[in-house]
């Protein structure tokens, strides 16, 4: 019967399906409304054979390089969706295998991108000294590869991390930093996002003008980018 | 709550094999229905249907047949259609009938350790009649059902596409209608397949043999 390679052969041109196919219902996620509800729909009709998968390229991850490359894909590659239908601690599970194959084949940028996900996804169940941890490593990691998207995206989600824990006036040098590196690069929604979260801290000090101000331009960037055919956000 | 999803007039049905599972789901005793294996009677009228030729012929065999799979509508699915294929071949259901009984005498005779797949979750008999059912298929065909073991067996359901992919060709349908035509796989909706989980168990236990 099959045996050896031909299984392992199938198994990865399996693997490769799915995550094309994750590819795909995460995109469809982001363009919002009837196509959201049919990405969780094409997630939800695959969710055991994804589950099985994963736990396929888990196993096989520490021997075998191919298979640690797409473990460490798989777990970035659908983070809407996994975070909706998956259960927290089984995403975290699948995270930290992820960086841990990452780590294995020294993949560095995608060890950034996963602390990143570890610290967003652990956030609302570990304690927050562990999770700032993430994002500190991650930040640091950014900078050693200086890869500006990423970068951007650490310090902002560090500065995330202060505001989460109170450290307020931290958190918005961190903001203005992010959102300075992000108008550099040029990414619309990166800055969307940093915008969002200091229209929140300056609800916080009762500076409502600030707000105001911050969340307008928030908003303009993110239906800026919508129509430019990007993904579409939910503002609080 | 989350149950309470349709109208006046309507009725929700939960299966599981499991009897504390639908103990817990069902509000009283009486809302619970064992849903018992098929009796002779209508185990044979099914494989009337699926081999009425056999059954007219050789109703004593065909009766003692339906009897070693114990009723069991999968089972008999696979063998009606296994008789029904091989009959132009002038195999008829008293080999099959012995061939089942020395099949399963002899996983009986393992050691339960030794038994995988199907083997460990249904009688012996059924085990060998699906062991038979496969045996019978072409080797290439054969293989591409163990593939299909690689995925997960609860619910073991898939796309034409992902089929395609595992077997490593263009076009699944040729495989899947022998397949289907088998009683190794069952079309559901939406252009999927599906794989009863003993058959899922046996095709594991394909691929670890």
């Amino acid at each position: 019967m099959p045996q050896g390679l031909g299984l392992l052969t199938a198994q990865y041109r399996v693997a490769k399906y799915y995550l094309n196919y994750l590819r795909s219902a995460q995109k469809a996620y982001l363009q919002g409304s009837e196509s959201a509800a049919y990405a969780l729909s094409l997630f939800d009709q695959e969710r055991e054979q994804v589950k099985q998968l994963q736990a396929w390229l888990a196993t096989h991850a520490r021997q075998d390089d191919r298979a640690a490359a797409l473990c460490s894909d798989f777990a970035k590659i659908s983070p809407d969706l996994f975070k909706i239908r998956l259960l927290p601690q089984e995403y975290l599970s699948w995270l930290e295998v992820a960086l841990e194959a990452a780590r294995r084949l020294g993949d560095r940028r995608a060890e950034a991108a996963h602390l990143l996900d570890l610290y967003l996804a652990g956030g609302p169940i570990n304690a927050f000294h562990f999770v700032i941890d993430y994002a500190r490593q991650a930040l640091s990691i950014a900078q050693q590869i200086d890869d500006q998207p990423l970068v951007a995206r650490a310090i902002y989600l560090y500065g995330n991390a202060c505001h989460m824990g109170g450290k307020v006036e931290q958190a918005q040098a961190y903001y203005e930093q992010s959102l300075a590196l992000y108008r550099t690069i040029g990414d619309q929604r990166g800055m969307a996002e940093v915008l969002n979260d200091l229209g929140g801290l300056a609800i916080f000090r009762r500076d409502n003008t600030a707000a105001q101000s911050y969340l307008e331009q928030s908003l303009a960037l993110y239906k800026k980018s919508w129509e430019a055919g990007g993904d579409c956000h939910l503002l609080p | 709550m989350p149950f309470k999803v349709a109208g006046h007039d309507c009725a929700l049905v939960m299966t599981s094999r499991l009897t504390d599972v639908a103990r817990a789901l069902a509000p009283t005793a009486s809302d619970l229905y064992r849903l018992p294996v098929l009796a002779d009677e209508s185990a044979l009228e099914l494989l009337g249907i699926l081999t009425p030729a056999t059954v007219a012929g050789h109703p004593d065999e065909a009766r003692a047949l339906v009897r070693d799979l114990e009723g069991l509508p999968l089972a008999i699915q696979v063998a009606g259609r296994l008789l029904q294929n091989e009959a132009s071949l002038g195999w008829g259901v008293g080999e099959l009938l012995a061939e089942l009984r020395e099949g399963a005498r002899l996983l009986t005779a393992q050691a339960p350790s030794d038994m995988s797949g199907a083997g460990q979750d249904t009688t012996p008999t059924i085990a060998a009649l699906l062991k038979r059912s496969t045996d019978a298929l072409e080797p290439e065909t054969r293989e591409r059902f163990a593939y299909l073991g690689m995925f997960a067996p609860k619910p073991a359901a898939f796309s034409l596409q992902v089929m395609a992919v595992a077997w490593g060709i263009d076009d699944a349908r040729p495989t899947v209608r022998i397949l289907v035509n088998r009683g190794l796989l069952e079309p559901v909706s939406g252009g999927r397949f599906q794989l009863h989980a003993l058959l899922a168990l046996h095709a594991r236990s394909l691929l670890e043999e």
